[in-house]
């Protein structure tokens, strides 16, 4: 679409596929739970102000999980805590994805010699995207947000699924 | 008035059984034998020149070497005949501090592994319900006379008493496989 900046003497026609269009804009308006359980919350706070501000990529942050698209899944989950995770992300609607933020999310990360820690949220939910760091600084956040637009950007949203 | 002159109180006013303890940590302790703790408590709360009206914490941990448990000590009973009371106990602690007379004391008592009884002081302190819960929830320890005692921080599903120290992490709970990875697992037996 760049290229296309400038470029017609007059008006012209651009020609391009429903997939890419529609694509284009189910990556860019990806709207995300506000989850957080311990101190990878306070990153993802401070990804949505303004020196990292998440609200430039298009996503807004929504309380309830029918609102959203991506659940970013920030600080330890426990064992007594896993079977909520998984009520959360099934009231999410499809099309949905997971980031897994921080190393408490991605294997139980500091805290895996205790003994009611989950080893990852992977044992609960399919996750999309692991972002590794204790926390995750919020460049790193975004970047983890870019990398999952790519992913989205690859779909074929029509096609039917093979089941 | 510190530690030793509370415990001179104690023994001129009630008929328990108390050791005065010269812990090597900062605070000394008064031993109080698990029978007379109801007692003792009352008149630390109600006599007019202690004065504790307030718990502080109530604490304990589990003592697995021979040579320094105490129940059988002041209980009279020799430990190899003792055999379903085994050589193990749950020392437990509770930190009183006054407000009016500005002085703090500690209490320590013990109960065998194989009976783990003692008396609430729910009745005495209402702060000590919930943390005589989470003694519950995490040592074992059964405070009779508690008005409501189940688990407060684990699910009340759960099995086990994490911090006793025979305790294995479980592998899965409900259905979740919690198998720790293989770092994970070198993690927790450095430990033991």
């Amino acid at each position: 679409m760049k290229t296309l900046h400038n470029s017609f003497k007059s008006d012209g026609v651009v020609i391009s596929t429903v997939d890419y269009l529609v694509n284009l804009a189910r990556a860019n308006s990806l709207w995300y739970l506000l989850f957080s359980t311990a101190c990878c919350g306070i990153e993802l706070m401070q990804t949505g102000g303004p020196r990292a501000d998440f609200e430039r990529f298009g996503s807004a942050p929504r309380a309830v999980p029918r609102q959203a698209d991506v659940m970013l899944v920030a600080g330890t989950i426990t064992l007594k805590m896993a079977s909520r995770v998984k009520t959360l992300y099934d009231q999410m609607a499809d099309p949905k994805y997971v980031i897994s933020m921080g190393s408490c999310a991605n294997t139980g990360g500091l805290f895996q010699g205790g003994y009611s820690v989950l080893h990852g949220v992977d044992r609960v939910i399919p996750v999309d995207v692991y972002l590794p760091g204790c926390p995750p600084r919020p460049e790193a956040l975004l970047s983890a947000l870019i990398d999952l637009q790519k992913k989205i950007k690859k779909e074929k949203y029509f096609r039917k699924k093979i089941s | 008035m510190n530690t030793l002159e509370i415990y001179e109180q104690i023994k001129k006013n009630t008929k328990a059984v108390v050791y005065f303890q010269e812990e090597e940590g900062p605070t000394p302790s008064i031993y109080v034998r698990s029978d007379y703790l109801l007692e003792v408590m009352n008149y630390l709360k109600n006599d007019d020149q202690l004065f504790f009206e307030s718990l502080m914490s109530q604490t304990g941990f589990h003592e697995t070497e021979n040579s320094k448990l105490f129940w059988h000590l002041y209980f009279d009973v020799n430990i190899e005949e003792d055999g379903e009371h085994s050589h193990e106990e749950l020392r437990l602690f509770w930190h009183l501090y006054s407000y009016r007379q500005g002085h703090r004391v500690v209490i320590e008592s013990s109960v065998p592994i194989g009976k783990p009884e003692i008396a609430s002081v729910a009745s005495i302190w209402k702060g000590a319900d919930w943390l005589e819960r989470e003694t519950y929830d995490l040592l074992g320890v059964k405070f009779i006379g508690h008005p409501d005692l189940r688990r407060i921080m684990l699910p009340p599903d759960w099995e086990g008493f994490p911090l006793r120290k025979d305790y294995i992490s479980p592998l899965s709970y409900q259905t979740i496989d919690n198998t720790p990875s293989e770092i994970t697992r070198s993690f927790q037996e450095k430990g033991k």
